[in-house]
């Protein structure tokens, strides 16, 4: 019997530049029942699936991707009133204050800590 | 003298013949002793000597007892005895100062200011106090003749006493006053005299000076005489002066002598020159700085005072020289130094570097108010900080603080740290403020790089540690055993050493060309591979890690199983630069092509991890084209990737 993940037949974007970063982020979200928007690996490429995209329940962004910074793709996310989390590399001192309430997973990431943390942040949002 | 009294009354009648003669020569021999008393109050050169002289003719004239002479206290009022005949010590000192409320005959004649003549000093209600002294001495008649000069001013007394009565002719006054005219003219030429004597002393004394030079010159500019002080100064001799052979001209030095001319000329024009300040020489030929100021005498003589003011001006030289030793330091300072009025906080003096870090004129700002034009440039948020420090430190605090000015010359904002620090006088008090400014722009920016850069580092590293767990768990999951395991993951942590080596030798600005990344991973092969390509190729360097590992496993798999596993295969990695068809930009394309391979049957399952990151990480990650085919006799591989818009080098 399996425990609730909380992502089941949800569609969660993910945005990393590092393909076998999203690969495994991927192949974990599978596992706990999501249904995987992208990978994507630039902010280009997110926001145009951000606009197609009907329905998107919960979003996973690297903050640096190769250069650029993801805030414009968690505006976007903001404005359709998307949970996400940050996957980064950096200290929490280096967001900006508009993104402190955005909860982080920490670089390198835990096998299984990014569907774990998305999924109580998913059934936080729905509770 | 009853006697005398009556003689006198006698002559008017008989025996006037013999009378006549002996009036005649008496009368003759008082002139003659009046002439020879005017001869010898000429020569008398002291008063005391003079006075008594006349006391003495007057004496002998009136045959007289006893007699006194007194000299008018102008300051007093009084008359002051200068000499007696006939009394003693005592009278000395009773007498010695007379007022016009003395009853005796002189103070009756001062209060008068004419002759008075007592007969008989018993009969004389005036007299009546001095009596009993008049008995004392025996005289019983005395007369006092005023000494006045031509205009009335009262100079003295001359009084004569007389043991027996005696009475007057008109001659007896005549001579008398004749006596005292001489008298009174000696007196006053006497005053004369010493007045001059007194002003020529204080003038000699004025001319031998210690601290001013004097000199004398005629018209046409000869030195006629010059005073000890002078000489002194300059080292020229009283023979040198005394010769006449000196003139302004021999004491001037030639770059002085057109301002001297000038001076000279405005002293013929208006009489007076100077003061004005020039170099003079010495006998020796040194030069003195002197401060001159002259004027004609209107006797054909030009006297000029000189100063010598050589050591004030070493003393402004030294001065100016320090000053400009500060401004040069100050100027040659990239910090602005500052100094402000503690009371007014306006600026005194400001560096060069005012000019660079404000961005305003120096001249400009210092004329200006330095207190609001500085608090203009600061920021506004920053401003009402810099002023209250500003007013601690005129209260004797130290102060080190940051603020940001907007540069007025381009509007760009600039960081300055500031370093005041209050300036006392000797008494303590804080007269200015000091400070040093300096420009930290440059180090807030170089801060602020370290910080995004070690962000960076740690974006890096974390990824990096990201990407060895997932190589490891790739390889966990395509391992047949443990010691398979250790072989192929310390095998692509090699690789990945390398490439992170490579990077890490990089500078900011430099790339990795392709055939670098090639020969680095193919180092160790020998004939059967042959590498055809440009060199130089610049590589963006977020593709060169996963790159590096794609053509690792390609490498990898031509060594277990493919051309570099059997002895007729061969490899060939041909690249080339294209131009984007899409974007327009540069992508590289580069063949993997190995050929001669007997292939093995199983050679589909092999090299799961390489196809994986050619067909599909280097899509993704790289935005690459890419084709993977197993050929009948090897792997043809084609990679086309974006490259760094760089110029390849040397090309």
């Amino acid at each position: 019997m399996r425990v609730d993940s909380g992502l089941v037949d949800c569609r969660i974007l993910v945005v990393e530049d590092e393909y076998a970063l999203a690969e495994d982020i991927r192949r974990e979200l599978i596992e706990a029942g999501a249904i995987v928007v992208g990978p994507v690996p630039t902010i280009h490429k997110a926001m145009r699936l951000v606009e197609a995209e009907a329905r998107i329940d919960g979003a996973v962004l690297d903050i640096n991707l190769g250069g650029e910074m993801v805030f414009p793709v968690a505006e976007a996310l903001r404005a359709r009133s998307v949970p996400f989390l940050f996957a980064t590399g950096y200290d929490s001192g280096r967001t900006p204050e508009a993104y402190k309430d955005i909860q982080r997973i920490e670089k390198p990431v835990t096998p299984g800590e990014a569907a774990r943390q998305l999924g109580r942040l998913l059934r936080s949002v729905r509770a | 003298m009853q006697d005398g009294s009556e003689m006198s009354r006698t002559t008017l009648g008989g025996w006037e013949p013999e009378e006549s003669r002996a009036q005649l020569a008496s009368e003759l021999d008082a002139m003659r002793r009046l002439h020879e008393l005017t001869l010898r109050l000429d020569r008398t050169a002291d008063l005391h000597d003079l006075l008594v002289q006349v006391l003495d003719a007057i004496v002998a004239l009136h045959r007289a007892d006893f007699g006194n002479i007194q000299i008018f206290d102008r300051q007093r009022g009084t008359l002051r005895l200068v000499a007696q005949r006939g009394f003693d010590a005592a009278f000395e000192s009773d007498f010695a100062e007379i007022g016009v409320d003395h009853g005796t005959s002189c103070g009756q004649a001062l209060a008068k200011g004419e002759r008075v003549v007592i007969e008989d000093v018993a009969t004389d209600p005036a007299f009546a106090r001095f009596l009993e002294a008049a008995r004392g001495y025996g005289f019983s008649a005395a007369q006092s003749t005023p000494l006045h000069g031509v205009g009335g001013e009262r100079l003295g007394m001359v009084s004569t006493y007389f043991r027996q009565h005696r009475a007057f002719s008109d001659t007896d006054h005549r001579l008398t006053d004749l006596y005292a005219r001489q008298a009174s003219e000696a007196i006053v030429r006497y005053r004369r005299e010493e007045a001059l004597r007194a002003s020529q002393t204080r003038l000699r004394r004025v001319i031998e000076t210690d601290a001013i030079g004097i000199l004398f010159f005629s018209l046409d500019g000869r030195l006629l005489d010059a005073n000890d002080a002078f000489l002194r100064m300059t080292g020229w001799t009283r023979e040198d002066v005394a010769s006449g052979r000196l003139g302004w001209r021999d004491l001037t030095p030639p770059e002085w002598m057109a301002q001297s001319e000038v001076e000279r000329e405005r002293l013929a024009r208006e009489g007076r020159a100077g003061p004005y300040e020039k170099e003079y020489l010495t006998r020796d030929g040194r030069r003195r700085w002197m401060l001159f100021s002259g004027h004609d005498l209107g006797d054909g003589a030009i006297v000029e005072y000189a100063l010598d003011i050589s050591e004030r001006k070493q003393a402004e030289a030294a001065l100016r020289d320090s000053e400009a030793r500060f401004r040069r330091f100050g100027d040659a300072s990239l910090d602005v130094l500052w100094i402000r009025d503690a009371q007014s906080l306006q600026w005194e003096y400001l560096s060069a570097a005012f000019d660079t870090v404000y961005g305003l004129e120096l001249e400009h700002a210092i004329a200006g108010n330095g207190l609001t034009g500085w608090l203009e440039l600061i920021l506004p948020e920053d401003r009402d900080l810099a002023l209250s420090e500003l007013q601690s430190v005129a209260l004797g605090e130290h102060v080190s603080l940051e603020y940001r000015v907007r540069r007025a010359s381009d509007g760009q904002v600039r960081w300055l740290r500031d370093t005041m620090f209050p300036l006392v006088d000797e008494r303590g008090r804080v007269t200015r403020i000091g400070g040093i400014g300096e420009d930290v722009t440059a180090e807030k920016e170089t801060a602020h790089r370290m910080t995004v850069m070690i962000g960076e580092l740690q974006h890096r590293t974390r990824n990096l540690m990201a990407v060895v767990r997932s190589i490891a768990q790739r390889t966990a999951r395509t391992s047949r055993s443990l010691p398979d395991f250790n072989q192929k993951f310390a095998d692509r942590m090699d690789a990945l050493a390398r490439v992170q080596s490579l990077l890490s030798r990089l500078k900011e600005s430099d790339r990795v060309p392709f055939d670098e990344l090639v020969r680095d991973e193919l180092r160790a092969q020998g004939g059967q591979v042959t590498l055809d390509g440009p060199p130089g190729v610049l590589l963006r360097s977020s593709t060169v890690q996963i790159l590096a590992m794609a053509i690792h496993e390609l490498a990898t798999n031509a060594m277990k199983y493919g051309a570099l596993a059997q002895p007729e295969g061969r490899l060939t990695v041909r690249w080339r630069l294209e131009p984007g068809l899409v974007d327009g930009r540069q992508r590289l394309r580069v063949e993997w092509i190995e050929s001669g391979v007997a292939m093995p049957p199983d050679a589909d399952t092999r090299g799961g991890a390489g196809r994986e990151l050619i067909e599909r990480a280097l899509p993704y990650q790289l935005d690459a084209e890419t084709s993977y085919k197993l050929g009948r006799d090897g792997v043809h591989c084609v990679i086309t990737l974006p490259v760094s818009q760089h110029m390849p080098r040397g090309s």
